[in-house]
């Protein structure tokens, strides 16, 4: 098979055992990595109702198909369990440079089970693997477990993926880290990899990728073209000038910039966290992940000196920002380099202190409750004294460890009116009462509140748009308004979910194919076809992400999920408390509405959201209705 | 007339700049305004006009006016 290792690596922690793992190419072709894989083995290798912490839970690594490719944006790779946030199916993608090296180092996908004794860290250097002794990393902040690895494997490009003190202490929304600067960073992944005492996989390996290409002169001229279109396109050209935290200012003039635990959605001290702001104050450097000419990362200095976790994103930026109503960028790219030293998610971090902040204003919780902390909208000293407690289980931040749902519901009162999330996760920095179908990812989205389910609605509500021009080769032809739920809208939806679905299984950045930038899609196709030496079809592609969705959907299903988790906090059926969008809910007769469409479109029950036989005997996943039918 | 070219827009601009400053006789046509810089008006999603939000396709523009336009904002 071209354009694979065609090998997994499974690791069973409590017996030591490392093993690999021959893929077919059959089925490599139905489930080619990144989200297909993680489903695929999530569902036939972890028993139903095992517990996330628990040692049964199947941890499951795995690079898209394309990661590694000479190809901008192709450097994706999934890390998949049982959430401990949501309790249902988890996932959380990252880039940076660790995906391609574990290519490199000759596999596609790592599948660990168990639980070790004592700390341990996996380590795979050129189709060797081996657990060492992790016991002197635990309770390290994240840099320094990195240098000591690189120190004791003697190699200083040996690239590091781990998890923090925050995963170490089962904080539910830890992270996972690569290179210090790239984040798995939802789900609460970081805290699966500590319960197994797993603390890093260090990697290195030195394949080329064009060794296992099928044609490797198409797909370097095909990565030659795009590193070249990159230049000449105006939403990649403005990546690389401000990266995501170019957002900020626009988001705020169109009323939707999440504010103050989203009940505004204009931030009156916009200047001092938009990208004037952070140019001047903080960018020390633009960096890029492997391969990619986009260069949309940012490194950053704080009080004067660089930082080695990189900058704020826009999604940082925003949930210590505005969202806890603090206009102090150091502030914030500090609670930044905590979050990614401790090794937290950074959205949900921020977002269930905003919660906390709130629940504090409403007296819900007092100073005996917090420890003595005014966790007041905007107190800056609040917000980063509560990272650390939250990482460390300390005080009260032992509650707010547990997440936002979990901890409103043992505060009580009316506080779960302010947990601002959906299945247990905090919704990302984007408001969906400004976007509908951004709204409608995050309900229907398997893996609680996530903002990368579909292309943001603005960008396809005008004819003239660059998005809406791509989109039309997805046979999406009439623009919709951002604030529809019509039954077009949700079309639109149904083709979208399945193309964004395969870029999590192929391996591309939300940033790299159309519609939403510069990628047309007939190069993505090129380019997995050069890889592979397949003859893809957008249908097959398109038949690979609902395959995919499908899989997380039927985890779910097994778990006891329904059509009643796919809703949005109570808060988003109510007005925004200021700016264009005041007083303007998303309607919630509509949105059912428009579920139960949506839901038609997929094969899927309008009571209960479970998919179909017959869907799923269409898509290959004959195996999956039976163990539906046994559950 | 100060006009801000949010995010994507001011790739069009001649030397790239975010900020512009425009002289107009008369008041005019934003979309008049953005033609003559060429920045395509199919990309613009919001306007704002001395710190108000208003209709991009009505949008008439005078000389002391401070303009503002973004295109579509999503998320990463």
């Amino acid at each position: 098979m071209y354009g694979s290792n065609e090998k997994i690596l499974r690791v069973n922690l409590t017996t030591g055992a490392i093993a690999e793992e021959i893929l077919s190419e059959d089925f490599y072709r139905l489930y080619p990595g990144g989200k297909a894989l993680a489903g695929y083995y999530l569902l036939n290798e972890m028993p139903a109702h095992t517990e996330p912490l628990a040692p049964e839970n199947v941890l499951v690594i795995a690079n898209g198909l394309l990661t590694g490719a000479p190809v901008s944006t192709a450097t994706r790779y999934i890390v998949s369990a049982r959430s401990p946030l949501t309790n249902g199916y988890g996932e959380s993608e990252a880039a940076g440079f660790w995906g391609p090296e574990l290519k490199m180092a000759g596999f596609e996908a790592i599948v660990i089970s168990g639980q070790a004794a004592q700390p341990v860290y996996l380590w795979i250097h050129d189709g060797q693997a081996e657990l060492r002794p992790a016991s002197h990393l635990w309770g390290s902040m994240t840099a320094e477990a990195q240098e000591t690895i690189r120190t004791e494997l003697g190699d200083d490009k040996i690239r590091v993926l781990q998890i923090g003190i925050a995963g170490e202490n089962l904080v539910r929304f830890a992270g996972i880290t690569n290179d210090l600067r790239h984040f798995n960073g939802r789900n609460g992944m970081g805290a699966v990899m500590g319960s197994k005492k797993l603390r890093a996989i260090a990697v290195r390996g030195k394949q080329r990728y064009q060794i296992i290409a099928n044609d490797p002169e198409t797909l370097m001229s095909l990565g030659s073209k795009l590193a070249k279109a990159v230049r000449v396109n105006p939403q990649s050209w403005d990546l690389q000038q401000r990266g995501t935290p170019g957002l900020v200012e626009g988001l705020n003039a169109g009323g939707i910039l999440p504010t103050r635990n989203f009940q505004q959605g204009v931030f009156e001290n916009v200047d001092d966290v938009k990208w004037e702001a952070y140019e001047k104050q903080l960018l020390t450097a633009r960096r890029s992940c492997y391969a990619c000419a986009i260069r949309c990362k940012r490194e950053v200095a704080i009080d004067g000196k660089v930082s080695p976790y990189g900058g704020p994103e826009y999604e940082t930026i925003g949930s210590f920002g505005p969202d806890c109503g603090i206009g102090n960028l150091q502030a914030i790219a500090k609670a930044n380099e905590l979050c990614n030293a401790y090794m937290l998610d950074s959205i949900s971090t921020g977002a269930t202190i905003a919660f906390a902040m709130e629940c504090f204003e409403h007296g819900l919780i007092n100073l005996a409750d917090t420890d003595g902390i005014e966790l007041k909208f905007g107190n800056v000293e609040a917000m980063l004294v509560m990272i650390e407690r939250i990482a460390r289980r300390q005080g009260f931040g032992d509650l707010l460890a547990e997440g936002s749902l979990r901890a409103a519901e043992k505060i009580g009162g009316n506080a779960k009116f302010f947990a601002i999330q959906v299945k247990g996760q905090e919704l990302a920095m984007h408001e969906p009462r400004g976007k509908y179908n951004v709204g409608m990812g995050y309900a229907i989205s398997e893996i609680g509140a996530d903002h990368l389910v579909v292309t943001h609605d603005p960008a396809l509500a005008d004819p003239g748009s660059l998005t809406f021009k791509n989109a039309q080769a997805f046979g999406i032809t009439v623009a919709q308004p951002a604030r529809s739920l019509s039954d077009e809208k949700m079309n639109q939806f149904f083709i979208l979910e399945r193309w964004n679905s395969l870029e999590k299984v192929v391996g591309f950045c939300f940033f790299g194919p159309a519609p939403r930038s510069l990628i047309q899609p007939d190069d993505v196709l090129a380019t997995i076809n050069a890889a592979t030496g397949w003859n893809m079809t957008i249908e097959e592609a398109l038949q690979i992400g609902e395959r995919a969705t499908n899989m997380a959907r039927v985890f779910n299903i097994r778990e006891g999920f329904s059509r009643k988790d796919d809703i949005l906090p109570e808060r988003i059926f109510q007005g925004l408390q200021n700016g264009p969008l005041e007083g303007k809910p998303l309607p919630r007769d509509e949105f059912e509405r428009a579920l139960t469409v949506l839901y038609g479109l997929k094969g899927w029950d309008p009571d209960t959201s479970q998919p179909s036989r017959e869907r799923l005997e269409a898509l290959s996943l004959d195996w999956a209705a039976s163990l539906l039918e046994r559950k | 007339m100060k006009l801000k070219l949010g995010g994507q827009l001011s790739f069009y601009h001649p030397c790239k700049s975010p900020q512009v400053e425009v002289q107009l006789d008369s008041p005019t046509l934003l979309r008049e305004v953005l033609a003559k810089l060429g920045v395509p008006f199919g990309e613009v999603f919001l306007v704002v006009v001395n710190g108000e939000l208003v209709e991009p396709k009505d949008a008439l523009i005078s000389q002391d006016d401070e303009v503002k336009v973004f295109p579509p904002m999503d998320g990463g």
